[in-house]
């Protein structure tokens, strides 16, 4: 099913915040057999000692222990609203944080192809707020074997390769990005 | 005379949010461990040399 997007952070769900930095938030989304569900949005609040200005963003319903489900498959009866309402959650915790960027995974590769489409139908809308990159991660090409591609990766040896997400950019949908940043854009 | 109420901004979206999470949201809440360290670049940045040139690439940009 084609899901198309239009956000608007003039139309989201009521943002309850759950904590005084702004990293963690819920809402009630609506789904599409008309009960609602609470979403947990979370920033993390221990940065990487390697990289400490970029914190994880994950969203979902929570599970038993309180824990976000970040797997779950959920049918949103209003798509824009609840994307709306997240990514307004992480503009709000920027707006904060001016220095930080925020990173999400994508559980898998077809969830992060289902972003990279809400992202380029609205690259002009985002773009007032945020820039947006896609990382894709390089292994190292070891030197064992007879030839080149004997045994050639060393798993240990991985470098993220960060590029601006461009209007219209056209991916192969099997080999989406391994991860998205935004940090915050900055007017001068 | 009755006004309509304006449209907020989202300026003033953000700024209520966040005055209001200032008064109601908790102090030293603590991330879950998947969320700490569930970030799939966070696991493959092993060494200092690999994220000072992640962080330089990315800031080049």
């Amino acid at each position: 099913m084609a899901i198309a997007v239009k956000l608007d952070f003039d139309d989201v769900y009521d943002i309850k915040p759950l904590s005084e930095d702004l990293r963690i938030s819920t809402f009630e989304t609506e789904l599409s057999d008309g009960s609602t569900l609470p979403l947990l949005v979370e920033i993390s609040n221990d940065p990487h000692e390697l990289l400490p200005e970029v914190f994880n963003l994950a969203f979902g319903p929570p599970t038993n222990k309180g824990e976000i489900d970040d797997k779950a498959e959920i049918t949103h009866k209003n798509y824009s609203r609840t994307f709306s309402s997240i990514l307004l959650s992480g503009l709000i915790y920027l707006n904060s944080n001016t220095a930080h960027y925020l990173g999400i995974d994508g559980s898998n590769n077809a969830r992060a192809y289902l972003y990279y489409r809400f992202l380029q139908q609205n690259y002009d809308y985002l773009d007032r707020y945020f820039n947006v990159y896609g990382l894709k991660y390089y292994v190292r090409i070891s030197r064992f074997g007879k030839h080149q591609y004997d045994n050639p990766f060393d798993f240990n040896d991985i470098y993220p390769f960060p590029e601006k997400i461009k209007k219209a950019m056209q991916l192969n949908p099997d080999f989406m990005y391994n991860y998205f940043i935004f940090n915050r854009k900055h007017l001068n | 005379m009755y006004l309509y109420p304006m449209k907020k901004t989202v300026e003033e979206r953000i700024r209520e949010f966040t005055s209001r999470a200032k008064k109601e949201g908790r102090k030293d809440v603590k991330s879950s461990n998947a969320i700490r360290n569930g970030s799939s670049l966070h696991k493959i940045i092993k060494t200092k040399e690999q994220a000072a040139t992640f962080m330089r690439l990315l800031k080049s940009l």
